[in-house]
C-alpha cells in the first residue's frame, strides 16, 4: 500500500474542486448527484497510477487518465477512444465510511479500490493510521514483505497488539493477501526479476511496495 | 447444427443476457458453434436453466422451465440461434406453443422464414434435417434404476434420464447379448451331444470345437466389443472390468453386462458403488445410440467421482459421439480443466442480483487475449482464478502461512544483521522447517 500525494491544490477537475470549495463552505450536505463522479475517478485513477490504493492492483488503463482528458477543468472522454469511462475495474472507497452519509464526494476521504476487494470490505474501516495519504504514512514503517510466501506481514519490529491490529487489516480489511492477488503479485514479481537477470528493465507499473521491499537480485 | 447465441430478454436472474457460444477469432472454427460448453457458476446463477432452456426451444420438451412460466413469458424472453457452417437459424417460441424457426444464410441475409403455418409443415423436416439423431439429457438427479429389461421397447429421440429407465437403451445391447449367449450355447450343446453320443470318435469332437473356435474368432461378441471400446477404461480406475467369459448356470446368466473385479469375482448389479453406475450408465447410452449432429447435456457429471475419473470424462464421452454439441454443468475445477477458456461459461451475480457472463478475455475476443488456459493450469490455480476461491486453503493454512511469512521476514532481518547463527536465529529457523514441512512450501 503506496504513499499516495493527493494534492487538492493541483486538482485538474478545476470544477469540481471549486463545487466542493462551495460545498464546504456552505457545510450542506453532499448532493446525490454523480455530476462529478468521472472526474473524482479519474484524478484518483492519475494520482494512484492506475492501481488500486490498497493492493497495487492494476485497475485502469493509462490512457483513461492522461491529462489531455481535462479540457476547462472538467474530464471528458470521447466515443472515438479504445476504452470507455467504465473500463476499470475499480470503486470509489469512502476511507472513513461514516462520512458518507453526508460528505460523499469529499476529496481527502476517496480512494479508487479493486472492485473485488471492496466487495468484501463493505462498510468497514480501516485504521486512521493506514491512510495512504497521510503525511507520516509510510508503507515500512508498518509493513514487511515476505518473497517466498509473497504475503504482506505486519512489520516485525512493532509491538504486539499493533501487529495483531495490523495483520487484522492486511486479511480482513485491505485484503493485502487475498489468494487471486498474491498470486497475481508473485507472477508479476517473477517475471520481473526473470526480466533483470536476462537484461531487460522491467516496468513496475503494479506492486511497487512489494516490489520495494523485495531482496532484487 | 450447433447453439451459436443465446438472448435472453428478461427472465428471473437474466435481464438482457447474451450468450456468444462460438470459437473467438484466431481459432480454426473461428465463428462456427462450439463443440463443448462448460458452464459453471454460484448455485442458482442459472447452469442448469440454460441446459432446459434449449432443450425447451429447440425440442419442445416440456422440461421444469416450462412447468414453472407461462406461455408469453416463453414467446417473449427467449431466442435461440442455431448454426453450422452454411446455415443459420434464429428459433423462438410463438403463441401457439410452437418454435419459429428464422433461416439465415451466414452473410446475414434472411433466405426463408418458417411462418406459423408453414411450421407445421416443415418443422418436422427441419428437426430431422438438423437437430440429429438423438438427444440426451443426463440431470444431476440420473435415474439409476435398473429393472427388468423390457422387450421391444421404442427409443424416443429425446431422452431425458431423469424420466426415462437406462434400461430401455439397455435393451439396444441386451438383444445382441442374449443373441450372442444362445448362439454359443447352442454350439456348446452341439458339442456335448458329440461327447455323449460318440465319445470315442475323437475326430468329431475336436471338429466340433474347432467349429466354436471358429465362431469365436469370427462373430462379432458384442460384450468384448464394449468392454474394450468403451466400459473398461472407465472401471480401470475401480479395479473392475467387464466379464466376458460366458458361464451359463441359470438363465440369468444370459443377457445383460456383467462386471467383474480383477480376480475374476463377478459384482452383482445391486451392489456396483454409486462411481460405477454413474460412469457406465452414461458411457453405454452414448457408445450404444451413437448420437451424430445433436445435442448432450451433461448435468453435473462429476457426481461420484473421484477426481482421475473426472480429468478423463470429459474427452471420452465425447469421443463417443460423431458431431456432436456437448452441454455441460458443473462445479468441479477438474472438470474445468478439461475446458478451453473460451469454452467456458462462468455465470455471475452483478450488483443488481442478475446474472452476466465473467469475461476471460481483454480487448477483442481472439484465442491469443485470453487471460488463462484451465487445461495448462493446476488445480489450486483453477480454484483461485476460475472459481473465484480467495485462498488456496482453508483458514488454518492461510493463519499458518501468515506466521511463516512472519517468521521468514524476522529470519532475513537477523541475516541482514549477522545474527542468523545466534539462539534467537536458531529458534527461527526451526519455526520455519516446522511451518514450511507441515505446509508444504519449501520454494
Amino acid at each position: 500500500m503506496k504513499k499516495l500525494n493527493k494534492d487538492y491544490n493541483t486538482l485538474l477537475s478545476t470544477k469540481y474542486k471549486a463545487w466542493l470549495d462551495r460545498l464546504e463552505s456552505s457545510g450542506d450536505k453532499h448532493p446525490a448527484s454523480r455530476t462529478y463522479c468521472d472526474d473524482i475517478v479519474m484524478e484518483l485513477y492519475r494520482i494512484q497510477e492506475g492501481v488500486c490504493a490498497y493492493t497495487e492492483r492494476y485497475i485502469c488503463p493509462f490512457s483513461l487518465y492522461t491529462a489531455d482528458h481535462w479540457i476547462d477543468g472538467d474530464y471528458k472522454i470521447s466515443n472515438q477512444d479504445e476504452f470507455t469511462r467504465i473500463d476499470h475495474a475499480g470503486e470509489l472507497e469512502h476511507f472513513d465510511p461514516t462520512l458518507k452519509e453526508d460528505k460523499y464526494w469529499l476529496w481527502s476521504n476517496l480512494f479508487m479500490i479493486d472492485s473485488t476487494i471492496n466487495s468484501q470490505k463493505s462498510n468497514k474501516s480501516v485504521v486512521s493510521y493506514l491512510k495512504p495519504d497521510l503525511d507520516d504514512y509510510v508503507p515500512s514503517k508498518y509493513f514487511d514483505y515476505d518473497q517466498k510466501t509473497h504475503k504482506f506481514v505486519p512489520n516485525t519490529d512493532l509491538q504486539d497488539d499493533q501487529r495483531e491490529e495490523i495483520q487484522y487489516m492486511i486479511d480482513e480489511i485491505l485484503r493485502l493477501n487475498h489468494g487471486v492477488i498474491k498470486n497475481d503479485r508473485r507472477d508479476f514479481i517473477n517475471i520481473s526479476l526473470f526480466e533483470i537477470k536476462h537484461g531487460i528493465t522491467p516496468n513496475i507499473d503494479r506492486f511497487m511496495t512489494a516490489w520495494a521491499m523485495c531482496n532484487q537480485v | 447444427m450447433k447453439v451459436s447465441k443465446i438472448e435472453i430478454k428478461d427472465f428471473h436472474q437474466f435481464k438482457d443476457f447474451t450468450l456468444d457460444l462460438t470459437y473467438p477469432a484466431g481459432h480454426e472454427k473461428a465463428g462456427q458453434p462450439l463443440d463443448k460448453i462448460c458452464f459453471i457458476g454460484q448455485s442458482g446463477t442459472g447452469k442448469t436453466t440454460l441446459l432446459e432452456l434449449v432443450q425447451l426451444i429447440l425440442f419442445e420438451y416440456p422440461n421444469r422451465l416450462y412447468s414453472v412460466s407461462n406461455l408469453q413469458k416463453l414467446v417473449d424472453n427467449f431466442e435461440l440461434y442455431v448454426s453450422d457452417k452454411t446455415d443459420e437459424f434464429n428459433i423462438k417460441f410463438s403463441k401457439h406453443k410452437q418454435i419459429i424457426a428464422s433461416q439465415k444464410m451466414r452473410r446475414g441475409l434472411v433466405q426463408a422464414r418458417f411462418a406459423e403455418t408453414v411450421y407445421n409443415e416443415n418443422i418436422d423436416e427441419f428437426k430431422k434435417k438438423y437437430l440429429g439423431n438423438y438427444t440426451i439429457y443426463f440431470p444431476a438427479n440420473l435415474n439409476y434404476e435398473l429393472l427388468e429389461i423390457e422387450e421391444n421397447s421404442e427409443i424416443d429421440s429425446f431422452i431425458d434420464f431423469s424420466e426415462y429407465s437406462i434400461n430401455n437403451v439397455m435393451n439396444l445391447i441386451n438383444k445382441d447379448i442374449v443373441k450372442f449367449n444362445e448362439k454359443e450355447l447352442q454350439i456348446r450343446q452341439d458339442i456335448s451331444k458329440i461327447v455323449e453320443n460318440s465319445s470315442k470318435d475323437i475326430e468329431a469332437i475336436q471338429r466340433e470345437l474347432k467349429k466354436l473356435e471358429d465362431w469365436k474368432k469370427d462373430a462379432f461378441n458384442p460384450i468384448e466389443d464394449i468392454a474394450d471400446n468403451c466400459l473398461n477404461i472407465l472401471l480401470a480406475p475401480f479395479k473392475l472390468r467387464v466379464k466376458t467369459k460366458f458361464e451359463f448356470k441359470t438363465k440369468d446368466d444370459i443377457g445383460f453386462i456383467k462386471i467383474e473385479d480383477y480376480n475374476g469375482n463377478e459384482i452383482p448389479m445391486g451392489l456396483w458403488s454409486t462411481g460405477t453406475k454413474q460412469v457406465v450408465l452414461s458411457a453405454m447410452p452414448l457408445y450404444l445410440l451413437k448420437p451424430k449432429y445433436s445435442f448432450i447435456f451433461f448435468d453435473e457429471p462429476e457426481r461420484s467421482l473421484y477426481p482421475d475419473l473426472q480429468r478423463m470424462i470429459i474427452d471420452f464421452y465425447t469421443g463417443l459421439t460423431d458431431n456432436c454439441q456437448f452441454m455441460f454443468a458443473t462445479h468441479s475445477p477438474i472438470i474445468a480443466s478439461s475446458f478451453d477458456p473460451w469454452e467456458i461459461v462462468e455465470l455471475k451475480f452483478d450488483k443488481n442480483f442478475k446474472v452476466y457472463r465473467e469475461q476471460y478475455y481483454e480487448g477483442e475476443n481472439h484465442v491469443d487475449n485470453y487471460k488463462w488456459n484451465p487445461k495448462y493450469m493446476r488445480w489450486d490455480d483453477i480454484l483461485q482464478r476460475v472459481f473465484d476461491m480467495e485462498n488456496d486453503g482453508s483458514e488454518e493454512r492461510r493463519k499458518k502461512l501468515d506466521d511463516l511469512a512472519t517468521q521468514n521476514v524476522k529470519l532475513r532481518k537477523l541475516t541482514k544483521d549477522g545474527k542468523q547463527d545466534t539462539p534467537e536465529g536458531k529458534v527461527i529457523v526451526s519455526k520455519v522447517q516446522k511451518l514450511a514441512k507441515e505446509l508444504s512450501v519449501w520454494d
